[in-house]
């Protein structure tokens, strides 16, 4: 009989009875039918060749792309490289100006979009909210997230806050930033609240707190690392995301990048984009370290004492031990690509 | 209330006042020394509001928006360390809290943070809201070879970005590339790809191809998709392969596979289902961005949007907005529905 489980292979080790081939000497698991597998990569492959077919590409083209990406890297790299005198150096000064403020615009749009969500995300945390509000506040975050930026930049802030760099240029990016932010991070959020652990909620309910104690005191704590960390990857989203406001005209590295490409000068584009790549990632690596401390240091915790300097030691402490059950990378990654 | 059980247990301490653990003191050292972070804070906030250049050691000066009023900042921070001090908050997280004020106080200097002129203001955006409400319907139908074109669009870039992805992120995680320099190597080569936001990349292949004699087309739009999917797939599905189980991997190592049967055999089964989920979403992204990219004229329904907007004809931008917002959820209920089939 043992023998038979052996042969059947770890996955058919259930109450179901395994299904075998006809010969009893040869007790191998049938091969499962691949037909829905081929079906389904079928039916992409045809659906592939009818959006390719659909968006009339013109193959022509690719034909003189190395020949042109050559060329101008070549342009791009000169640009980079040449001796930084007074007229580059100061092409250098207005990528970094325009890129700082980049990152002001999205650092603004991130607090605003903060500030919103983190009512929203209790708002919308099916165990803190009773269900018309859960439902209603679901509704419209999702319309929140369906709608690009850039119709919010249109629609309201442009018109509100004035165009143009020094200008309400910034002001009006961030601030549609910050409203189009407020639907991810609320719905993030909302499911760090779901995923809390219920202990200290019934312990906090048990001893007679209301509904605000109990989320300062019960639930706060649990969720406030990962909301943190939330928060700071849409502030790496939306860094990227504001060079398309700026094309609009919200001002920062967007409105750079649409004057240089306009002029089609390839040296200060080149300088233009190693000035975006160097900050971005500089910010990418910042923000990554302090998500990670938060998330798993012990010590930014408010536990007092020293800080560590290896946070990924052992013990940060016992108590933290159930606290980081699963490392919630794949919501949080979502997060981090933008959605 | 402490009940008669508990207390017979344990004597009750004196009284009724219950010891509680004090959370311990945080250094006060450091914290003056914080102070002192907020003070040189404050110093340069006031020196760069006098001159407002900074020197940038090769390449000249940049120059940093100072705060209007260093003073009221000087007070925030101050006054933040000292409840902080008084909370018994941790020194690692009082130095946080003073990072994030400095930086706010910084960032809402740059972009002229003001509310007081949206009242002045309103006039502009009231008729743009007007006519929000009262979109164009019958344009909608109009514009259906823009979309055909979007969603094809969205499609290739999507099928190709996530090929490419997946074979990237194969040779970007440790445990499934060849060795570690190759591993590294991606990676850096992939963060790079990721800084460069989706519209620099569009204008990129605007001017790549424009150039040519073939003009512009979607083939500038779909590259530019092509290249914002490459790097969000290999990112996550190369976080995914880092997590894998690793128990089929050394099963496939010990029955002496090579790194081809290995990786096809033992990590790709485990990381598909994410990655058929990270290809959706990528779908949904497309869907969005290519709206977006629209200003840069890479075809389908962005250019007709902007074209509509630089016209002044708000109602039928509304009613694209509207129809935009209606695929996009469709989008996302349909990839929801097919994540919840395939997982």
């Amino acid at each position: 009989m043992s023998n038979t489980r052996l042969n059947a292979g770890p996955g058919s080790t259930s109450q179901a009875e395994p299904r075998f081939a006809e010969d009893a000497l040869d007790r191998r698991p049938v091969r499962p039918s691949k037909l829905r597998y081929n079906l389904g990569m079928l039916a992409v492959g045809i659906i592939f060749i009818a959006a390719v077919y659909g968006a009339g590409m013109d193959f022509g083209a690719l034909l003189n792309l190395p020949a042109s990406i050559i060329q101008y890297g070549q342009l791009m790299a000169a640009g980079v490289f040449q001796f930084p005198d007074e007229t580059v150096a100061g092409y250098w000064t207005q990528s970094f100006d325009a890129m700082f403020e980049s990152v002001a615009i999205a650092w603004v749009g991130t607090m605003v979009g903060a500030l919103f969500s983190l009512p929203m995300g209790f708002l919308a945390a099916r165990n803190m909210s009773p269900l018309p509000v859960y439902i209603v506040v679901r509704f419209v975050l999702s319309v929140i997230r369906a709608v690009p930026e850039i119709i919010f930049a249109i629609a309201i802030m442009l018109p509100l806050f004035g165009f143009g760099s020094g200008g309400g240029g910034a002001l009006a990016g961030a601030m549609a930033l910050g409203v189009s932010s407020i639907g991810t991070l609320s719905k993030l959020i909302s499911e760090a609240i779901e995923a809390v652990d219920g202990g200290p909620l019934e312990s906090s309910r048990a001893s007679g707190s209301n509904q605000m104690q109990m989320i300062r005191w019960a639930v706060l704590p649990q969720v406030m690392p990962e909301i943190i960390a939330i928060w700071l990857y849409r502030f790496e989203v939306n860094i990227r995301a504001s060079a398309i406001l700026g094309v609009l005209g919200a001002g920062g590295i967007g409105s750079l990048l649409s004057t240089v490409f306009g002029a089609r000068e390839w040296d200060r584009i080149g300088i233009v984009l190693v000035v975006i790549i160097v900050v971005t990632m500089l910010v990418d690596q910042i923000s990554a370290f302090i998500r990670h401390r938060v998330i798993h240091g012990g010590d930014a915790r408010s536990d007092g004492g020293e800080p560590q300097e290896d946070d990924d030691a052992p013990g940060p402490g016992p108590e933290d031990g159930p606290r980081v059950q699963n490392d919630p990378a794949p919501k949080e990654n979502r997060a981090a690509a933008g959605l | 209330m402490v009940t008669t059980s508990t207390a017979e247990r344990r004597p009750a301490p004196q009284a009724s006042t219950t010891v509680r653990p004090e959370p311990p003191r945080p250094s006060g050292l450091v914290y003056l020394g914080l102070a002192g972070l907020a003070l040189l804070a404050f110093i340069v906030f006031w020196a760069i509001q006098e001159s407002g250049d900074v020197l940038l050691i090769p390449l000249g000066f940049v120059t940093l928006w100072a705060p209007l009023n260093p003073v009221i900042g000087l007070l925030v921070m101050l006054v933040a360390l000292a409840v902080c001090f008084k909370a018994r908050i941790g020194t690692m997280a009082a130095f946080g809290t003073l990072a994030f004020i400095i930086m706010s106080y910084w960032a809402g200097a740059t972009v002229g943070f003001t509310l007081l002129e949206i009242p002045e203001r309103w006039s502009n955006v009231e008729p743009r809201l007007m006519a929000f409400l009262d979109p164009n319907w019958s344009y909608i139908w109009t514009v259906r070879d823009q979309w055909l074109i979007t969603i094809s669009m969205a499609v290739v870039a999507t099928l190709i970005g996530c090929a490419i992805g997946l074979v990237l992120a194969m040779y970007a995680s440790p445990v499934s590339s060849p060795n570690k320099g190759t591993s590294q190597a991606i990676k850096a080569a992939n963060s790079v790809i990721r800084s460069i936001p989706d519209v620099g990349w569009a204008l990129l292949f605007v001017a790549f191809i424009g150039g040519t004699a073939h003009g512009l087309g979607p083939m500038a739009g779909i590259l530019a998709l092509l290249m914002f999917n490459i790097g969000i797939v290999a990112k996550l599905t190369s976080e995914t392969i880092d997590a894998v189980n690793p128990g089929p991997v050394e099963a496939a190592d010990a029955s002496g596979a090579n790194l081809t049967q290995r990786n096809r055999l033992a990590i790709l089964p485990q990381v598909l289902p994410g990655f058929v989920s990270y290809g959706l979403y990528v779908f949904e992204l497309n869907i969005r961005a290519s709206a977006a990219l629209g200003i840069v004229g890479v075809g389908g329904i962005g250019s007709a949007m902007m074209l509509q907007l630089n016209r002044f004809q708000f109602e039928n931008v509304a009613a694209i907005l509207i129809a935009l917002v209606v695929v996009v959820l469709l989008v996302d209920m349909f990839s929801m529905y097919i994540r919840r089939k395939l997982l």
